[in-house]
């Protein structure tokens, strides 16, 4: 039962590519998407241009904690108002996607402001050169301090960067050696950060004293740069970093391991990262697909993205609401339905905190190995924070988004009277062409109907939708995207 | 009333960092006296004890409860290579593994050892909105409750008629039909006892009797929900309540002591009201902090530091000091931080064997040193 | 008014006073605002997280830095902070405070008792929306920047209305979410027109009188002005907050000189310091100006120490000491004239 704009464009489809590239949609925005067409509306997407998001200047001055964005709170939050209000949102669902993959925490760092600086690289190189971006991130403060890379030295190597690159960031266990972590870890010394003794004791002693944390300064010490010969995957050479990515791009396990990565994201849940050297993956095609992309185009993300999106894998019916939602999906998602971000406001913060409670601290994963994802997001515990957000945001009928679709469903029935099953797919329509099961879409009517007349032209008639509204995203189909 | 039950642990966790030395204050000690030139509990203040020590001018009504001989205090309690990060060192509290970052925690392990299949959906209640680690392990239903009053699904919903038919309508679409797959199946099931939980822990309230007052603090708040949700027999072990902003760096004579008569005022009412019900031989409250604090102060505050106290308060524990108060020699301090001469593994070792019947040792992984606190125990 | 001499105006750093408290106790935590007493005691308003309230006070120092406690705590009561954004002393030492959450201006007597608020949320006469900067005029009264009424409003002391002037938009005399206020010596009245990137000038009366600052880095350009202070000469201090300094200009806005910023440990901190002995050995081998790779000021004052950082106030000591206030180092540098 497919919904066509007047353009011609499977409505269906663009919802279902705006879920996945974005945060999903609100009606108005699908069919400004629809009007462009399938491929008008990815270009749209790829084209980051101007988030035009809340200004930071007016944050800064309104929240003072979101200007050293020390505390995770307030990290947390500035980013979740990026997320909430960018008109690029696939921008942020990819640094969304690198920050699972590289998980880095300032549970550790202890300072929000570095973690901020590493999304922004992310948003920056996220879908560019493979290679770019894994020498953004070995330079990167955060990352250099998570994996202890400024312990890292000549003459007493420490393997935690040299390890997890291989391991948990680009290649995957089995597709080197140890002596290859070694010569790796040997190629990255010297990548260090500037006044690192102090910097290393203020985070161990978890301390803002005496004036507020010192963002963290990126530092190649030559000196302490160990330039003797290495051999690493079968190449000998007096490597640097560099030329170590380098080798580490161009072997087809990392095209393997970025693809499947990039498909447990945006296609579907694949098996838990640890258990992939064990398990094939899923779709073995929609696999090749991105790796012939990567090899194409100089290891581009973007490239390998594209293709997937164009594909009839990526557009079957059976990858629509196949995933589940991760507590940052669900929360960012309804946040833009409800809209209303366009002032500094302490509701960032329960946003925030909402996705904390249902499992994902963002800027804050428990380890480096990120989230599992999946049904791990799900318990008794967090599906209760889940529907209690999700129903509490979307039931203040003051908020600008949720007022539009009243506003909506009452110009579509100008006589006042709308029926159980009308009332029910209005409202699917408009918290973005949702598509929901048989035995879903019948409770929801029984719900409609237990509420007698509803004339949405009266406050209780209004009431009566946003009730709907509530309940739909209490449902099932909506902790899936 | 009062048939037996089984036993349940309270734990009371204090977020930040609980000074060790201005809490169990060695106030005789000219040490003491020296290295808290400017953030020290004076003689005029201090609350006296024993052995030299005394306590924090905030702990009048905790005094209360270790003149009845309730209250264990475990004296520099820490692990080895400490954390000074909260984050670091609490989860090593939460997950008992201080050598690596643990997967699950000490309390979500034992709730699988009691209930495997997890078929009482509140056999662990944690008054919060945030998960602890220490609660967390994959598949341990835990509910985690705000405000018991206040507790439910779908709460953002305006009229209370139509609240009862969404949350009827709620279970109709989250009921698994034929053939939905296995997805919609564990949203469906999970959903579902998200709401039995919410059903269940909603009686609590409405059958509490009590002529007991609690102060008006959120800790208190929480231990009272404990009483309620633990009166209402519903089969829950293990309670879980946070204190926070123990972070005393600045401003911390008063800040400790005003923390502190919150706690131990919530405690007190807390023991009153198991008391009045007779119900207080089936609890046990663990106090816990995830690090001492510096033994010189820093004009105002004190800084993160190592070794610190727990407490184990209940009418089965046998009160009064246990492991020794570490030296205040400077030689003797670590980095400038007290010593810590007791693993907490060996605590959590006491609680799980020897209070709650289970299995320890692949909890905590080893063998530890126990304490036995409790009456009943085999020292 | 006169011309500019040939030898412009200098600035040499003094003095660092603060120390970051953001449980409360002496120090400041993400300070906003910093007024000085007739007797020379300085005050400086500590918004605080606003999800972390302990922080939140007056406290108040001095030169010496000496601490004398605090006045204020957070809450909704008379008398209480939620989010504060300015403090003024009147000629009689009464303190008035600022705040845009409740809406109104408390008012403390000299031993710091609260005596009364007033205030009134709205965009009619009198009613404010936000106040965010505040002064005395020459006759006593009060004005009040009435930021998301992008205007500037005059009371009495006891809240009653007398007069406003200015409106949304970017022509002279408008403004666009205005900060920062002061009366100079001679009366005139100076706004710092915050998204404008601009600093007005008006007479008592409120008359427009001129508009200072083009957006950008360059020198004598002005990103987001927080606060302007005005000594008896005419000369203009700015707290450039985009650009993360002071600009000095001559009463004719002459560029005279720009600073970045020098702070160094206070007393407070070295005493933090002492009781820390592992970040001592390390902070004796640390450089506080490492070279960086990066040049938007606001990361550059995050990886400078000694740089303002958020400077969101500027206030005189005297006719010769120039305070900067910054929220994110939470601390105040002193420079004096040259």
């Amino acid at each position: 039962m497919a919904t066509t704009t007047k353009s011609g464009t499977d409505l269906d489809l663009i919802a279902h590519l705006l879920r996945r590239a974005g945060f999903g949609a609100t009606r108005d925005e699908l069919e400004e998407y629809a009007s462009l067409g399938y491929d008008g509306a990815l270009d749209r997407l790829f084209n980051m241009g101007d988030p035009e998001a809340l200004p930071v200047d007016l944050i800064r001055r309104h929240q003072a904690e979101q200007s050293d964005n020390r505390i995770a709170p307030a990290s947390g939050s500035h980013w979740m108002y990026r997320m909430a209000t960018t008109k690029t949102p696939f921008e942020e669902k990819i640094a969304l996607f690198w920050h699972r993959v590289f998980a880095t925490g300032q549970t550790k760092l202890i300072q929000g402001k570095v973690m901020l600086s590493q999304i922004e690289m992310f948003r920056k190189y996220g879908l560019g050169s493979f290679r770019d971006l894994l020498i953004q991130l070995s330079r990167d403060p955060a990352m250099i301090v998570w994996l202890d890379n400024q312990d890292n030295h000549k003459d007493n190597i420490n393997e935690n960067y040299g390890r997890e690159i291989l391991e948990l960031f680009a290649m995957g266990v089995g597709n080197y050696s140890e002596q290859d972590i070694k010569e790796c870890s040997r190629a990255f010394t010297g990548w260090t950060i500037a006044n690192m003794p102090y910097m290393s004791i203020r985070m161990r002693n978890n301390t803002l004293r005496p004036y507020g944390y010192v963002a963290w300064q990126y530092q190649y010490d030559p000196d302490d740069h160990d330039d003797g010969e290495k051999t690493f995957l079968g190449e000998t050479g007096n490597f640097n970093g560099e030329d170590v990515i380098e080798i580490i791009c161009k072997n087809p396990a990392t095209a393997n391991f970025v693809a499947r990565h990039l498909y447990h994201y945006f296609q579907a849940d694949e098996f838990p990262v640890p258990q992939w050297p064990f398990e094939e993956p899923k779709d073995p095609a929609a696999i090749q697909l991105m790796v012939d992309a990567y090899f194409a185009n100089d290891y581009s993300i973007g490239a390998m993205l594209r293709a997937l999106f164009e594909s009839d894998i990526f557009k079957s019916e059976e990858t629509r609401y196949a995933r589940i939602k991760s507590p940052v999906e669900l929360v960012v998602g309804t946040l833009r339905l409800a809209g209303g971000f366009d002032w500094p406001t302490q509701e960032i913060y329960k946003a925030t905190a909402a996705c904390n409670y249902m499992g994902q601290a963002l800027l804050a994963p428990v380890s480096v190995e990120g989230w599992m994802g999946g049904g791990d997001w799900i318990s008794t515990g967090s599906m209760v924070q889940r529907i209690n957000f999700a129903s509490g945001t979307v039931g203040d009928k003051n908020k600008k988004g949720i007022k539009a679709i009243v506003d909506g469903i009452s110009e579509r029935h100008p006589t006042g009277d709308v029926n159980a099953e009308d009332l029910v797919d209005d409202c699917l329509e408009f918290l973005g062409a949702l598509q929901v099961g048989d035995d879903t879409r019948e409770g929801l009517v029984v719900y409609a109907r237990e509420q007698g007349e509803i004339d949405p032209r009266t406050d209780d008639g209004a009431n009566k939708i946003v009730s709907m509204l509530q309940l739909i995203v209490s449902a099932r189909e909506y902790q899936l995207v | 009333m009062a048939e037996q039950r089984e036993k349940v642990l309270v734990v009371v966790q204090l977020s930040g960092g609980n000074d060790y030395l201005n809490c169990i204050v060695p106030w005789e000690d000219p040490r003491y006296q020296d290295s808290r030139a400017a953030v020290r509990i004076t003689e005029e203040e201090v609350i006296p004890l024993d052995n030299g020590l005394g306590l924090n001018p905030g702990m009048a009504a905790f005094k209360d409860l270790y003149d009845e001989g309730k209250v264990a205090i475990i004296h520099g309690i820490g692990y080895p290579t400490p954390s000074r990060s909260h984050f670091r060192s609490m989860d090593i509290w939460h997950t008992a593994t201080p050598d690596r970052v643990g997967e699950q925690g000490w309390l979500g392990q034992a709730i699988r050892q009691m209930d495997p299949n997890g078929s009482n959906v509140v056999t662990a209640v944690n008054f919060g909105n945030a998960l602890p680690r220490a609660l967390a392990a994959p598949g341990v239903p835990v509910a985690s409750v705000g405000d018991l009053d206040d507790y439910g699904l779908l709460t953002g919903m305006a009229g209370a008629a139509q609240r009862e038919q969404a949350l009827s309508a709620f279970s109709r679409i989250y009921t698994p039909g034929v053939g939905s797959g296995m997805v919609m199946d564990y949203l469906g099931q999970t959903g579902l006892d998200a709401l039995k939980g919410a059903d269940i822990l909603k009686q609590a309230p409405a059958m509490y009797e009590s002529t007991v007052e609690y102060p008006d603090t959120p800790i208190a708040k929480s231990l009272k929900g404990v009483a309620q949700v633990h009166m209402a027999d519903l089969g829950t072990r293990v309670f879980y309540t946070v204190s926070g902003g123990w972070d005393t760096h600045t401003n911390e004579v008063a800040l400790q002591r005003h923390l502190w008569e919150e706690v131990s005022t919530g405690l007190r009412a807390f023991f009153q009201d198991l008391e009045e019900h007779d119900l207080g031989p089936e609890v046990t409250v663990l106090v816990f902090s995830e690090f001492g604090r510096r033994v010189k102060d820093n004009g105002n505050g004190t800084d993160h530091g190592s070794g610190g106290v727990s407490f184990v308060i209940g009418d089965q524990v046998k009160g009064g000091h246990y492991s020794e108060y570490p030296s205040l020699d400077v030689g003797r301090l670590i980095e400038g931080d007290l010593a810590y001469n007791f693993d907490f593994r060996g605590l959590y070792t006491d609680l799980l064997e020897d209070w709650l019947n289970l299995d320890a040792q692949e909890i905590v992984g080893g063998n530890f040193e126990k304490i036995s606190p409790f009456a009943g125990a085999v020292a | 008014m006169t011309t500019p001499t040939s030898a412009k105006l200098g600035l040499e750093y003094r003095d660092t006073n603060g120390f970051g408290a953001a449980q409360g106790g002496r120090g400041y935590h993400l300070p906003v605002d910093i007024a000085v007493r007739s007797d020379g005691r300085i005050y400086v308003l500590s918004r605080s997280a606003l999800n972390s309230f302990r922080g939140c006070n007056i406290g108040i120092t001095d030169l010496e830095h000496n601490w004398f406690d605090k006045i204020g705590e957070h809450g909704k009561a008379p008398g209480m902070m939620d989010w504060p954004t300015a403090i003024v002393f009147d000629a009689n030492d009464r303190l008035f405070l600022a705040d845009e959450s409740l809406q109104r201006i408390t008012i403390f007597d000299a031993g710091h008792n609260y005596v009364g608020h007033w205030g009134t949320h709205g965009s009619g006469d009198g009613e404010f929306d936000g106040p965010a900067g505040m002064d005395f005029d020459q006759d006593g009264n009060l004005l009040v920047v009435d930021e998301k009424n992008h205007r500037v409003q005059r009371y009495t002391p006891d809240g009653e209305f007398i007069s406003s002037f200015g409106s949304e938009g970017s022509g002279d005399g408008q403004f666009n979410y205005p900060w920062g206020i002061t009366v100079a010596p001679d009366g005139r009245i100076y706004v710092a027109d915050w998204r404008n990137d601009r600093i007005q000038r008006f007479t008592h009366e409120g008359e427009f009188i001129d508009a200072y600052g083009t957006s950008g880095r360059e020198e004598g350009q002005l990103d987001r002005p927080s606060d302007v202070a005005v000594d008896s000469t005419g000369n203009i201090f700015v707290t450039d907050w985009g650009n993360q300094r002071l600009q000095v200009f001559d009463s004719d806005w002459n560029f005279q000189t720009s600073e970045r910023g020098a702070g160094e440990m206070s007393p407070w901190a070295l005493e933090y310091i002492d009781a820390n002995a592992d970040e001592k050995a390390a902070r004796d081998v640390f450089d506080p100006y490492p070279e960086l790779d990066v040049d938007d000021p606001h990361e550059v004052s995050a990886r400078t120490e000694p740089y303002f950082w958020d400077p969101a106030a500027v206030a005189l000591h005297g006719d010769d000491l120039v305070l900067v206030l910054e929220t994110s180092r939470h601390r105040f540098q002193v420079y004096e004239k040259t």
